[in-house]
């Protein structure tokens, strides 16, 4: 009796363990306060930060080799030379890059990252409760962004499939295939139409960074400019390119297009002067200082639309010398110095003979030897230094660090024993041309060795660029009439430069224009795009490199060190027009041709 | 001497004598019509007491059973009477009683009866091995104690077919081997499931004394019942448990000396900087170091300003110390058996300690296993066990761990500066701050971790063959396991003075100051997670003639919390609940039939699809038991088996809720908006949910053959096994990046599929020979490759580029052809486009394609996985008169493994970082040693040319090591049993005593770069000792 009793108490426990644990919906366990994308727009909170989180997409392009590849695009282009080895405007330099070799593919798949965030929330913002005045300028910000992120696609890879809505993960994915160019460039401009109708021109001091009707009326203006461009607009190497199903992806020339460029950039200029935007003056009006602070003075009323960056070492780091505990790294070519006009605007070198050595325009007053005896009456350099540093326009000092040049309270020496010189850097630790960047460089605020860094924009659009745009589409379609000298000319104004010569041809206006792009727009990323849709790229980018001769020179005076040096060559075919796209992206989806050539 | 042992069981001890006190009172119990009574022992033939055997006088109903000593008591009332002596696997014993008043029987075991009898564990059970048709492979223990490790899993390696391991680091605390049961099934989660007296439970903490039965099961046949959980096959693991006998203790102890082997060779002073100024010539640049400069590295003339710092030596001790020591005790009645046993294991590191500390910076692990197994017969029918574990570890590192400091001895150059300046402190540059590895080792404080497990398990099983019908019982098991890892960490920055030399005029050494001191700070982390398990089964065994019939079923279910989750996904409890069932047919015991099932599920995933049905068939045919087969007498047994069924696999990368959509607003980007950039929040997609994703399923067929043969002498096992997992979880490969979901959100799909076939067998022989000579002869040997069959790749360009058809983790890379001689050479060759310059003595590489270019298009299939294909082991034992003698050899062949980094890639991270080994040294290329170089030439930079993935760097990691080797001596018991022991032996062996290999730089099981902490070679002297 007393054994039953025990077994039935132990048969009882067994049961009831089991059965305890055993309750129904043992599994049914699942997170509780974890938002899917219905909690994020079903309050107006969570969807604005969806919206904030795709602005850090923008590229930043102030890096011009941090992450490999983020912005190669300076370091590619006749501007200057990397001194680190290891970065990709090295590979595209030398030609040794391919479709399976893009570093990162980040060109082609961060921007359609932020077009599917974007997407997302047009699509879901609709049944946000919230101020419908505040959503009208949300979706004005996401449609903006929606052509900005299109635009750094086609600039890069010509036409790119449109992704106008967000994709489900079980999708039919192997139908995408590239919109024709019209089609992306009508895109890009629809979205700008529409966010110019939703957004405001201006916005308070607080939004800052946010996109403004201004910002999209530029990116339409730089948009349709592009399009009406030779290496889009006609391009007879580009005319029998077709998808797989034989649709031209690349239109016949129509002279139509440059009006419509013209159209938008005046639209641009005259609307945004209205709201009050204007080329920025600094107090006092030094040509100089008005053409440095704008890259300084952050959002000033010559800023269109530009990237937040926090404090931000890596540009300062990159082109501040050695000797500060910079990096050497960012080093202007010697053509990109001898481009920068007298201070008189006569050209000093008119081009190369076939050893690198200049053909010197003499009437210009150039010298390439000796040494100035007396300094700049404004300071903008010290006497002693070479005469080729000499008496030039007033960008040139805002712009680019020379051996000799005054920086941070000192003279800059480049000189093989010099402060910066290539026998005290480390392994590319040294200026490889003689030359550094100090366009964009906070000279006052910013102290490397203290770690003493100030907070950075990077300008994506401003009103020079809308003035240039501006003049370059009418010359092509009206020829060299007075609007056309007006807009270049009040930005040579601003930097204490004489108005061009009258009477120019419309194919010399079109050389002003372009020399004033270069020099106005330098190392803004803007020059690798420019001579490729000028297809111009073989002449400025299949060449030899030129710098000082950093390997010998003990002083300032070592006539030694100025002598013209040959660095190294490039590499320039046809196929490098446009980037090869990445090949698991083909892999993936075949009907996405590759580009030509590749 | 015989008759002496006898009376020593006869009245022996204090238990004995209380019986013998009782006796008188029994005896008067007995009827008045006995002759005599006798008092018998029964014993088997080595004179170990017999318990439980049945004494029956033939012909009457007087029967007894033997007591825990062997003995019993009957009255004969006729000494012609004859007795009955049977017990369970020996031959029954006829006598006639006689008249003698004691007596001793001696009882012969039958071998084909206990062969019969002899069980295997399978899934949630055991089963009798004869009538096995899966395929189970098991070791014995005693085999796997030889290797004097902490870490259970680095005694595994070719002990049994069917597991391949590899040892990436030696650690104290973390040197477990990685385990693959028939090589590699998935890309996903390939670690087997272990089972701990039925529970799963990590094999780390396993104590090898405490091992009774340690068994793996691989093929579908043995792993169904676990269904979702079976897939990647299942060890199963039983602690010992008490036997009923008077208290039985046994201590073993031994203590090894490690000796790290393989350490980084690496160049000296003088070497190194007259590389650097070999690599900056080479590309044209000035040399880095003048001639007298060179000298004076190598003169030691000043040891702070040149340098020749050996950082192995200096902060790695030669040798190091280990110990291992169990203590256990053993016994019981027939009310309550149990078994316990206390371990301690101390294993010390390689790193020196500074005398100056108070505290020690070395690394130290210190275990505590404590383990009781008590069984309690409720009743004739109830059996409650009770098993409760401890096990404690202590961690003593220093604050910087040792994968930090073999990484500081690599960055940190001979030439760098001395381990310590003229006034002690450690020395530094103002570009390796703080990177000083004498002073990371010894200076930047020490950290203690503690863990702690304490598991219980409670079963019953409850014979009900009286209560409702023969044949059936109820067993049931509850488990709770904790676990606890929580440390605190005294970190330290030490001051860094950068010696400039001496002051001119005073001769005072010059600093200056790169770092302050900061004080020790304190920070304290900890884990902690539990698990409930809890399993009901009904067992049924019949027998109708020749039919023998077996079923069972089973529910279960576990919960598992990490109660100290990060996140709220990971927080909630992991569950997975199931049923498994088992039916088995056996006739004339020749011909075997079973099925296996489960259908189990786990919370993982989507309602609906939570559940999953895995059965499994298979059958067997013992050929040695048919009739035909009677006068064949060489053959001892001999098998055919074959299996085919379905398993599953839940553990999908750790990833949960796949089927949700979730959005991250705790560490998603933000931006900066205004002209103050003032700091937005964001928040980003983070999970795309898929609705169907479920577990892998494979399916498995095995064909397994055995056979025994000369009395038992040679035994052989061979299976043939295929695997097709399909359902493998991987991220979508096909959504092009147009889509624009983030890599991290790529949804993933069940949608991979893989292969893999191989074979395994074992031989086995044993002989003793009339002399007592004993010797034995063990091999086994794996073969397993992989195949994948669908990984959602696109179509490739270039067709041999497809991962498919390759083992997975087949790696990929350029083939070299060798270097480049000359600047002709280089025109001539394809362009290659890695980077702009490419000079004489670098790498010349394959065209493959032959599109005139090298790029990444040629890459291909290069060498094998890293995991081997194949592990073996073989090995013997002699023994005669007390001294045994055993070797173990095991190996690994078919795997690659790929050298790589800035030490075998020289200042890949820049000039003068890094050192660099001897082996790159002395094979490089140079214009002189161009046709026996195996390396490139030494170059300023990083070369992107050079420093890829291709066969220049990778090397077959096949090796054969002498694992093991044992010298035992066992004192004769005459000599022991004066000294009141039982038995004593005392034993030397040895591991990882020599390696046969091709790579030769690091130890050949090391991981894809240039090792880590190194393995060991020990010298191990032990004591075992059992009590009576």
């Amino acid at each position: 009796m007393k054994k039953r009793y025990i077994k039935h108490i132990v048969l009882l426990i067994l049961v009831s363990a089991v059965s305890a644990s055993c309750e129904k919906g043992f599994l049914d366990k699942a997170p509780d306060e974890d938002l899917t994308i219905d909690d994020v727009f079903a309050e107006r909170q969570y969807a604005e930060r969806f919206l904030t989180a795709t602005y850090n997409y923008l590229p930043t392009e102030i890096d011009f080799a941090e992450i490999p590849g983020r912005n190669p695009f300076v370091g590619a282009s006749d501007d200057m030379e990397m001194s680190w080895l290891n970065r990709f405007s090295h590979r595209m330099n030398g030609g040794t890059w391919g479709p399976n070799d893009v570093p990162g593919n980040e060109h082609w798949s961060i921007p359609y990252q932020a077009i599917r965030r974007l997407n997302l929330f047009t699509e879901n913002i609709t049944h946000t409760p919230m101020d419908e005045q505040v959503k009208r300028t949300w979706v004005g910000e996401a449609e903006f962004l929606k052509g900005f992120f299109h635009f750094l696609l086609v600039r890069l890879y010509g036409p790119v499939p449109i992704v106008d809505h967000s994709f489900q993960p079980n999708d039919d994915f192997s139908l995408l295939k590239r919109n024709t160019l019209t089609e992306c460039i009508n895109y890009i401009a629809g979205r700008c139409d529409e966010a110019v109708e939703l957004l405001p021109m201006t916005v308070p001091a607080a939004s800052k960074g946010r996109a403004t009707a201004a910002a999209a009326l530029a990116l339409k203006s730089r948009a349709l400019l592009y399009a009406a461009s030779p290496l889009f607009n006609g391009n007879p190497d580009y005319a029998d390119f077709v998808d797989s199903e034989g649709t031209k992806l690349f239109p016949s020339y129509d002279g139509q297009l440059w009006q419509r460029a013209a159209d938008a950039a005046k639209a641009s200029i005259e609307r945004s002067e209205a709201a009050g935007y204007r080329l920025y003056r600094a107090a006092g009006n030094d040509p100089v200082q008005n053409y440095q602070q704008i890259f300084t003075e952050r959002h000033n009323q010559e800023i269109l639309f530009a990237r937040n960056l926090g404090v931000h070492s890596w540009q300062e780091m990159g082109g501040a010398p050695n000797s500060e505990g910079g990096w050497s790294g960012l080093c202007p070519l010697q053509r990109l110095v001898d481009a920068y006009e007298m201070a008189d605007g006569s050209t000093p070198i008119t081009g190369y003979e076939s050893n690198g050595q200049p053909i010197i325009n003499t009437v210009s007053g150039y010298q390439e030897t000796g040494y100035a005896n007396e300094a700049h009456p404004s300071g903008y350099y010290p006497a002693g230094i070479r005469n080729m540093y000499a008496n030039r326009e007033p960008r040139f000092y805002a712009t680019v660090n020379y051996n000799g040049a005054m920086w941070r309270g000192r003279q800059l020496e480049f000189w093989n024993s010099g402060a910066e010189g290539k026998s005290k850097g480390g392994t590319e630790l040294y200026s490889v041309t003689g030359y550094l960047l100090r366009k964009f460089m906070d000279e006052n605020n910013v102290n490397i060795r203290e770690g003493r860094f100030v907070l950075k924009t990077w300008v994506y659009f401003r009103l020079a660029e809308q003035y240039l745009n501006y003049a370059e589409a009418l010359n092509e379609t009206q020829g060299p009439v007075e609007a056309v000298y007006t807009h270049v000319n009040a930005v040579r104004d601003r930097s204490g430069l004489p108005g061009l010569p009258t009477g120019l041809s419309k194919e010399e206006m079109r050389e002003r224009i372009r020399h004033e792009r270069r020099i106005e727009l330098s190392f803004e990323t803007h020059r690798y795009f420019d001579t490729r849709r000028w297809l111009i790229a073989e002449k400025t980018n299949k060449i030899d490199l030129y710098g000082m001769n950093i390997h010998v020179g003990n002083s300032l005076k070592d006539d030694e060190f100025y002598q013209r040096t040959y660095l190294k060559s490039r590499v320039f075919e046809k196929k490098h027009y446009l980037w090869p796209i990445d090949q698991n992206t083909i892999n993936v989806s075949p009907l996405v041709v590759q580009n030509p050539f590749w | 001497m015989k008759t002496k042992k006898f009376k020593r069981y006869v009245i022996p001890a204090y238990l004995s004598r209380i019986w013998l006190l009782l006796l008188p009172i029994l005896l008067l119990s007995i009827t008045a019509s006995a002759q005599h009574v006798l008092t018998g022992l029964v014993v088997d033939e080595r004179d170990e007491p017999l318990a439980n055997a049945s004494v029956v006088i033939k012909g009457s109903e007087r029967s007894v059973l033997t007591d825990v000593d062997g003995k019993f008591i009957l009255e004969i009332t006729a000494p012609t009477d004859t007795l009955l002596i049977s017990y369970v696997g020996y031959y029954p014993l006829e006598v006639l009683t006689g008249t003698d008043r004691e007596r001793k029987f001696s009882m012969t075991i039958d071998e084909e009866q206990a062969k019969l009898d002899e069980v295997t564990v399978v899934g949630f059970g055991t089963q009798k091995k004869i009538s096995v048709t899966g395929a189970i492979s098991t070791v014995a223990v005693r085999e796997l104690a030889k290797t004097s490790t902490p870490s259970l899993s680095n005694a595994l390696g070719g002990r049994l077919p069917g597991i391949m391991t590899r040892q990436s680091s030696a650690e104290p605390g973390s040197d477990q081997a990685q385990i693959y049961i028939r090589g590699m099934g998935t890309w996903g989660n390939r670690a087997p499931m272990v089972l701990i007296d039925g529970v799963e439970r990590s094999l780390d903490n396993v104590n090898v004394q405490e091992i009774e039965t340690f068994s793996v099961l691989k093929d579908a046949s043995a792993t169904a019942v676990y269904g979702v959980r079976g897939a990647n096959g299942v060890i199963v693991i039983t602690t010992k448990k008490g036997v009923m006998g008077r208290p039985k203790v046994a201590f073993r102890s031994e203590s090894a000396l490690l000796q790290p082997i393989r350490l980084p060779n690496y160049i000296n002073a003088v070497e190194y900087a007259s590389l650097m100024n070999e690599g900056l010539e080479h590309v044209g640049q000035r040399p880095r170091w003048t001639d007298e400069q060179i000298g004076m590295f190598g003169n030691g003339s000043d040891p702070y300003l040149y340098p020749d710092v050996n950082w192995t030596e200096e902060i790695m001790r030669k040798h190091t110390y280990q110990t291992i020591n169990n203590l256990n005790v053993n016994g019981g009645s027939e009310i309550v058996r149990y078994y316990a046993n206390a371990g301690y294991t101390d294993q010390n590191g390689i790193w020196k300690n500074d005398p100056a500390n108070t505290y020690k910076t070395n690394v130290r692990m210190r275990r505590y296993n404590l383990r009781s197994n008590v069984d309690v017969n409720v009743s004739k029918d109830l059996v409650l066990e009770l098993g409760i574990a401890g096990i404690i570890q202590q961690g003593d590192f220093p604050a910087t761990g040792s994968d930090a400091l073999l990484d500081a001895i690599r960055v940190t150059p001979p030439i760098a500066y001395s381990a310590r300046n003229p006034d002690g402190s450690p020395g530094g540059t103002p570009t390796l701050i703080g990177n000083n590895p004498w002073g990371l080792a010894t200076q930047s404080g020490y950290s203690v971790h503690m863990h702690s497990n304490v598991q219980g398990t409670l079963s019953a099983k409850w014979d009900m063959s009286t209560f409702i019908t023969p044949g059936l019982s109820v067993s049931g098991r509850f488990s709770y396991d904790h676990h606890y890892s929580g440390g605190i960490n005294r970190h330290k920055s030490f001051e860094v003075k950068y010696y400039t030399g001496q002051d001119e005029e005073t001769g005072e050494p010059q600093y200056t100051v790169l770092r302050e001191e900061q004080p020790m700070n304190y920070w304290l982390w900890n884990n902690s997670n539990r698990a409930i398990y809890s399993e009901a089964i009904i067992n049924y065994e019949k027998s109708l003639g020749n039919h023998n019939l077996s079923g069972m079923i089973l529910y279960n279910q576990r919960d598992y919390i990490n109660i100290t989750a990060g996140t709220s996904i990971d927080g909630l409890p992991f569950r997975r609940q199931g049923i498994a069932a088992r039916a088995t047919y056996g006739y004339r015991n020749t011909y075997f039939a079973e099925f296996n099932m489960g259908y189990n599920g786990s919370e993982n995933f989507p309602k609906g699809q939570r559940f999953g049905f895995f059965p499994s068939i298979s059958g067997g045919w013992l050929i040695s038991n048919e009739p035909f087969m009677e006068n064949i007498n060489f053959v001892n047994s001999m098998k055919i088996r074959g299996s085919y069924g379905q398993v599953g696999n839940d553990q999908i990368g750790g990833r949960r809720f796949l089927y949700l959509t979730s959005m991250n607003a705790r560490t998603a980007q933000g931006y900066l908006f205004g002209d103050q950039q003032t700091f937005w929040p964001g928040i980003d997609e983070m999970q795309i949910g898929t609705n169907n994703v479920t577990w892998e399923v494979s399916t498995k067929s095995n064909v397994g053959f055995d056979v025994s043969f000369l009395s038992n002498m040679i035994t052989v096992q061979v299976d043939a096994f295929h695997e097709r997992r399909e359902g493998i979880l991987i991220q979508r490969r096909t959504i092009p990046n147009m889509a624009g979901f983030n890599p991290g959100s790529i949804p993933y799909g069940n949608i991979g599929i893989a292969t893999n076939r191989g074979i395994e067998g074992m031989l086995e022989l044993k002989h003793v020979n009339n002399g007592g000579f004993y010797y034995s002869f063990m091999g086994n040997f794996t073969f397993a490759r992989s195949k994948v069959e669908e990984n959602d790749e696109p179509i490739q360009r270039w067709a041999y580029q497809s991962a498919k058809g390759h083992p997975i983790d087949q790696p990929f890379g350029l083939v070299a052809l060798g270097f480049f001689e000359n600047d002709d050479e280089i025109a001539n060759s394809p362009k290659q486009m890695f980077q702009d310059l490419v000079r004489p003595g670098d790498i010349r590489y394959k065209d493959i394609n032959e599109d005139g270019v090298i790029d990444n298009f040629d890459a291909v299939a290069i060498g094998y996985p890293r995991t081997p294909e194949i592990m073996y082991g073989f090995g013997g034992t002699i023994a005669y008169k007390g001294v045994d003698m055993s070797l173990f050899f095991n190996g690994a062949g078919r795997t690659s493994l790929y050298l790589n980094g800035p030490s075998i890639m020289p200042f890949m991270k820049g000039q003068g970082s890094y050192n660099i080994l001897r082996e790159f040294y002395d094979h490089r290329w140079t214009p002189d040693n161009m046709d026996n170089a195996k390396y490139p030439a030494a170059t300023d930079d990083i070369n992107p040319n050079n420093y890829r993935f291709s066969t220049a760097y990778q090397r077959n990691a096949s090796y054969i090591r002498l694992r093991n080797a044992e010298v035992g001596y066992t004192f004769p018991t005459q000599i022991s049993h004066r000294i009141g022991i039982e038995q004593l032996r005392l034993f030397v062996n040895g591991m990882n005593l020599i390696t046969w290999d091709d790579v030769k730089v690091i130890d050949p099981e090391s991981n894809d770069g240039i090792g880590s902490y190194p393995l060991q070679r020990s010298i191990n002297f032990g004591i075992h000792v059992n009590f009576n």
